[in-house]
């Protein structure tokens, strides 16, 4: 990446190293999650990332599943646990409003299709805006990527202590990676995998592939650096002339990852406020 | 047969699943993500001692056909 928005950048970092012919970024200054612009426009040389409270939208669940479409509101209507249908519309509403803010469209009106491996493109008239987006939660927390003729990828994850990390890493990661996890002490592995975890999910999103893609076209997204690199430091980016693979600063407790092809742009991130509710800081 | 995947179902989410059903989707029915599908195969290689590849973890959305999985590969229900 280029860097973060200057208006967001209180401190510099500290420069990384990586191997296998991966060039590391200077790191740049951590991001600052700030307030959104009403307006937000989407530019080539920009890619701006949403953070999502889902917990705290105060509209009933009703309001919000107005602004959804049937095949939403019947997504909704079958999960089991309140909470999830309460989160699902907080976060399906929440893309609908803030890709229309970039659309001038109402949320409402925006229509997607899903690709093959389930990733979501806009449809009818906004598919030729060159607008890219692409959506991740977990627990009470959501990220919603936005960029312009560029695809992104990114993935959130709570850091959850009493995942069987061995044998997922075994099973997803790959030898290599897995084999320098289990070698990092035991406190350390958590976070660590679920960085890894993050970076994996991050590159096949972006790249519109399942999990179980192929090494060759892991390896065209730079997930082996981006994997060595996210078992180094919370911190951190991976570049090549194709793609960039960032850790995103966000909230303790959980990691995030953000993989953007390509590597002129510069980075916003945002708070989503729910519309009408007035900002507290 | 459905108490196996009932366990590793409240395992994951923390909350036991209400009606579980061969039939239930774990990603529109119970909110599972990717991390949880894999953890799925990790618990499911524990208790029932079967590989399940990431390939046929990323297919197996619904609790019936990891119970078919399992079956096929070990010619038996699940313990």
């Amino acid at each position: 990446m280029s860097g973060v928005d200057p208006d967001t950048t209180p401190d510099s970092g500290e420069p990384g190293t990586l191997g296998r012919g991966c060039q590391s970024a200077d790191r740049d200054p951590p991001l600052r999650w700030r307030r959104a612009p009403e307006r937000p426009a989407a530019s080539p040389g920009h890619v701006h990332v949403w953070q999502i409270d889902l917990d705290s939208d105060a509209q009933p669940t009703d309001n919000l599943e107005a602004l959804l479409c049937d095949e939403e509101r019947a997504r909704a209507a079958r999960f089991v646990h309140a909470h999830h249908r309460r989160r699902f519309a907080v976060r399906r509403a929440a893309l609908r409003t803030i890709l229309g803010r970039y659309l001038n469209t109402e949320p409402g009106a925006l229509r997607f299709v899903v690709g093959p491996h389930g990733k979501p493109a806009l449809a009818g008239a906004a598919s030729s805006s060159g607008i890219r987006f692409n959506v991740s939660h977990s627990d009470r927390l959501a990220l919603i990527a936005v960029a312009h003729s560029r695809e992104v990828g990114i993935d959130i994850e709570r850091i959850r202590p009493d995942v069987h990390l061995h044998d997922i890493a075994r099973r997803f990661l790959g030898p290599a990676a897995a084999q320098a996890l289990l070698a990092l002490p035991p406190k350390d592995q958590p976070p660590a995998f679920m960085r890894c975890w993050c970076s994996k999910e991050a590159c096949v999103k972006a790249l519109g592939v399942g999990l179980a893609a192929g090494q060759d076209v892991l390896e065209a997204a730079m997930l082996p650096d981006s994997l060595l690199a996210a078992l180094r430091a919370p911190g951190w980016t991976v570049e090549s002339d194709r793609w960039s693979v960032s850790a995103l600063e966000i909230d303790t407790g959980f990691v995030a990852v953000l993989a953007v092809e390509g590597r002129d742009y510069t980075l916003a991130a945002f708070r989503y406020q729910t519309p009408g509710v007035p900002e507290g800081d | 047969m459905l108490q196996t995947p009932a366990e590793w179902t409240r395992e994951i989410t923390g909350k036991a699943p209400p009606h579980l059903t061969f039939d239930t989707d774990l990603t529109r029915d119970l909110a599972l993500d990717s991390l949880a599908l894999a953890e799925s195969g990790a618990r499911v290689r524990l208790r029932c001692e079967v590989h399940l590849r990431a390939s046929e973890l990323s297919n197996a959305l619904k609790v019936g056909v990891i119970i078919d999985l399992v079956q096929d590969k070990r010619g038996h229900t699940p313990a």
